[in-house]
């Protein structure tokens, strides 16, 4: 099965004379794949993230997403790839506050055509697949059609974003610390239902998090110690 | 996409939004009520005086003799004789010449003493002459014409009988005549020139507006004059019946052409303009530079929901133009609010604006350069709009999708 996200060599650092930051030498996620990362706070984890979506590029190596080199493709191009195939949930403040719930669980679709056809493949208006989601994860869309996303509990809008990353399918989910925000059963209940989506639709999520614990119910768990090999000798 | 998170961001902030449009509706309602009262009173006086060659008063300034005698503002410190027109009117070179005797009023419109002359020779606009939209001009003592606005004033009109007064005031006093009411006998139509606020009577009139009851049997001789208007059989004497008259002998005189006047006396304003249209310009600035400011301190707060838009796959150059897009959205609603607020004050304030500076036309109608202004405006907000979109742009390139204070 081909990879979805993959990683050769990569080196990373915020400045010429800053001392690297990051060095992966392989790194994948295969499709469907549900891969865990934890390690320390300000080690690089998120980093790795805004590499992987094409937002930072590395000054070495080479990146893969879905098969297209990232690091040779012009920004603009990296925007919409990211926009077609990849869902992102932050650890808070993923919603836009001018926008109801509904509105932001559509917006990537407005983004990308990729993400309207495959929701098109369906069966489904984007307005429909959104308010489907919702319901698998346990919202009600007729409230948040109307809601202002900042009344919506930190539970919820976790939930939301979720939809949000899930619509149109993309191969690939990444969620920086999504559940860190969350007490522990309302975080056992979103990982839940984030699984049985990503499940359904057959997404490869990449989730990173300091909480350890979390990383049994993943199909791999890594520890970003082991897989950065920058400061080594 | 673009314009929806736009026009949803700045529904989202109502308040700043509105108070930003409402402060670039103040600077752009200033700006464009003195470019309309500015050309307004350009084109009002430029097409006050259209066929007339010279214009010739009593030794004095030829601004001050173009005031009073076209636009009646201020009034006439000398007079010259009766019989310096009668040498005017009689000269080769004159084809018409128009005596003007003022002083007189009625409910503070002009009562100018003159010939028939006036309604066939005078010019406006685009060389267009008077036309009477109802009577005819006077022939008896006591018959008067009345302009457009004073007939508006009338109760019955045509066959109306009016009390001159002595003096020119909006009341008065017990020097008015009753005993000697004039008959209107013509109505003038609209010109949108002084000739609207004015009434017509016959020389012999004034005199005897003037003469004591007693002695108004006696025979009229014909009065003092406030100036007289020349049309010339031939444009080109011009220059050198001017320099005759202005070294006429047996009575010193002033002689003008007014479209030279008329430039000497923007010549004088146009400073007095140029300060109001800077002051209006800072004010215009200083409502845009409010709006960078508050889009400025409101770029702190979204930098979150810029590594959102970033994530769904927006690229630096779209949070770019939502900036751009906001800032224009405010513009263009502070412009329409603002033309709309200048138009209403316009409005309210004619009359005062037509008694005052004697502007009639011009400042409803939009002209063409009205056009260039806007756009320069938008242009302007464009300009300011970059300054938070640059700023954004930045930030959300080296944000990316974390957002970190400081
Ligand atoms: N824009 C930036 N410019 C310079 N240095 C940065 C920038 N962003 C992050 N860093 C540095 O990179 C290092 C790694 O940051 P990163 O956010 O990837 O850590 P992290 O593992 O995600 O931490 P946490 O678990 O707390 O989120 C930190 O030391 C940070 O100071
Ligand atoms: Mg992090």
């Amino acid at each position: 099965m081909a990879a979805v996200l993959s990683l050769q060599d990569v080196r990373f650092a915020w400045s010429a004379h800053a001392p690297p930051l990051l060095h992966v030498k392989a790194f994948s996620v295969a499709r469907g794949e549900r891969v865990f990362l934890h390690g320390a706070s300000g080690s690089g984890k998120t980093t790795l993230l805004n590499l992987s979506s094409g937002v930072l590029l590395p000054q070495q190596g080479r990146l893969q997403l879905l098969g297209h080199e990232l690091t040779t493709m012009p920004s603009a191009a990296r925007d919409r790839l990211r926009g077609a195939e990849v869902g992102y949930i932050f650890q808070m403040f993923n919603l836009l506050p001018a926008f109801n719930a509904l509105e932001n669980v559509c917006a990537p679709c407005r983004f990308s055509a990729a993400k309207r056809q495959r929701v098109a493949a369906q069966g489904l208006s984007v307005e429909d697949a959104a308010r489907h989601l919702l319901l698998a994860l346990q919202l009600d869309p007729q409230q948040l059609a109307t809601q202002r996303v900042s009344r919506l509990s930190v539970g919820q809008q976790q939930r939301v974003a979720a939809a949000r990353a899930l619509l149109g399918a993309p191969p690939l989910i990444i969620a920086d610390e999504p559940t860190s925000a969350l007490d522990h059963d309302v975080r056992e209940q979103f990982l839940d239902l984030l699984f049985a989506q990503c499940q359904k639709f057959n997404i490869a999520l990449l989730l990173v998090s300091h909480a350890r614990e979390l990383g049994r119910r993943f199909d791999r768990s890594l520890a970003w110690r082991d897989l950065n090999r920058a400061g080594d000798t | 996409m673009l314009l929806r998170v736009a026009a949803k961001n700045l529904l989202y902030r109502r308040l700043t939004t509105a108070l930003m449009v409402v402060a670039i509706a103040a600077g752009v309602s200033l700006l464009f009520a003195i470019e309309r009262v500015r050309s307004g009173a350009r084109e009002s006086f430029a097409s006050t005086v259209a066929g007339i060659d010279l214009i010739v008063g009593a030794r004095g300034s030829p601004i001050n003799l173009l005031l009073y005698s076209v636009f009646h503002l201020g009034d006439a410190v000398n007079h010259i004789s009766a019989a310096t027109w009668q040498e005017l009117r009689q000269h080769s070179a004159v084809k018409a010449a128009i005596p003007l005797a003022m002083g007189d009023s009625w409910r503070g419109h002009r009562v100018i003493g003159t010939t028939a002359d006036y309604f066939t020779h005078y010019r406006y606009g685009d060389q267009r002459q008077l036309v009477f939209s109802a009577g005819r001009a006077f022939t008896g003592l006591f018959d008067v014409v009345v302009g457009h606005a004073v007939a508006q004033r009338l109760s019955q009109g045509l066959g109306e009988r009016l009390v001159l007064a002595h003096g020119v005031s909006e009341v008065s006093f017990n020097v008015s005549h009753d005993d000697m009411p004039f008959t209107v006998v013509g109505i003038l139509a609209r010109t949108h020139t002084p000739t609207d606020r004015s009434l017509f009577v016959s020389l012999p009139a004034i005199t005897a507006l003037h003469r004591d009851a007693d002695a108004r049997t006696a025979p009229l001789e014909l009065p003092t004059l406030t100036a007289v208007l020349l049309k010339l059989q031939e444009k080109f004497t011009v220059l050198a019946l001017q320099r005759e008259i202005n070294t006429h002998r047996p009575e010193a005189l002033t002689a003008i052409m007014p479209s030279v006047s008329l430039r000497q006396l923007w010549q004088t304003l146009g400073v007095a303009e140029r300060v109001f249209l800077l002051l209006s310009f800072l004010v215009f600035g200083i409502s845009l530079l409010g709006m960078t400011v508050a889009l400025l301190i409101g770029l702190d707060a979204r930098r979150q929901e810029m590594a959102v838009l970033r994530a769904i796959g927006a690229s630096p150059r779209f949070i770019f133009a939502v900036l751009i897009v906001e800032a224009l959205l405010i513009s263009l609603a502070g412009i329409v609010a603002g033309v709309a607020l200048s138009y209403m004050g316009l409005y309210a304030f004619e009359p005062l604006l037509a008694t005052k500076l004697g502007l009639t036309t011009g400042m409803f109608t939009p002209a063409a350069t009205d056009v260039w202004f806007l756009l320069a405006i938008i242009g302007c907000a464009l300009l300011a709009g970059c300054v938070p979109a640059w700023l954004a742009y930045r930030g959300s390139l080296a944000d990316g999708l974390t957002v970190r204070m400081g």
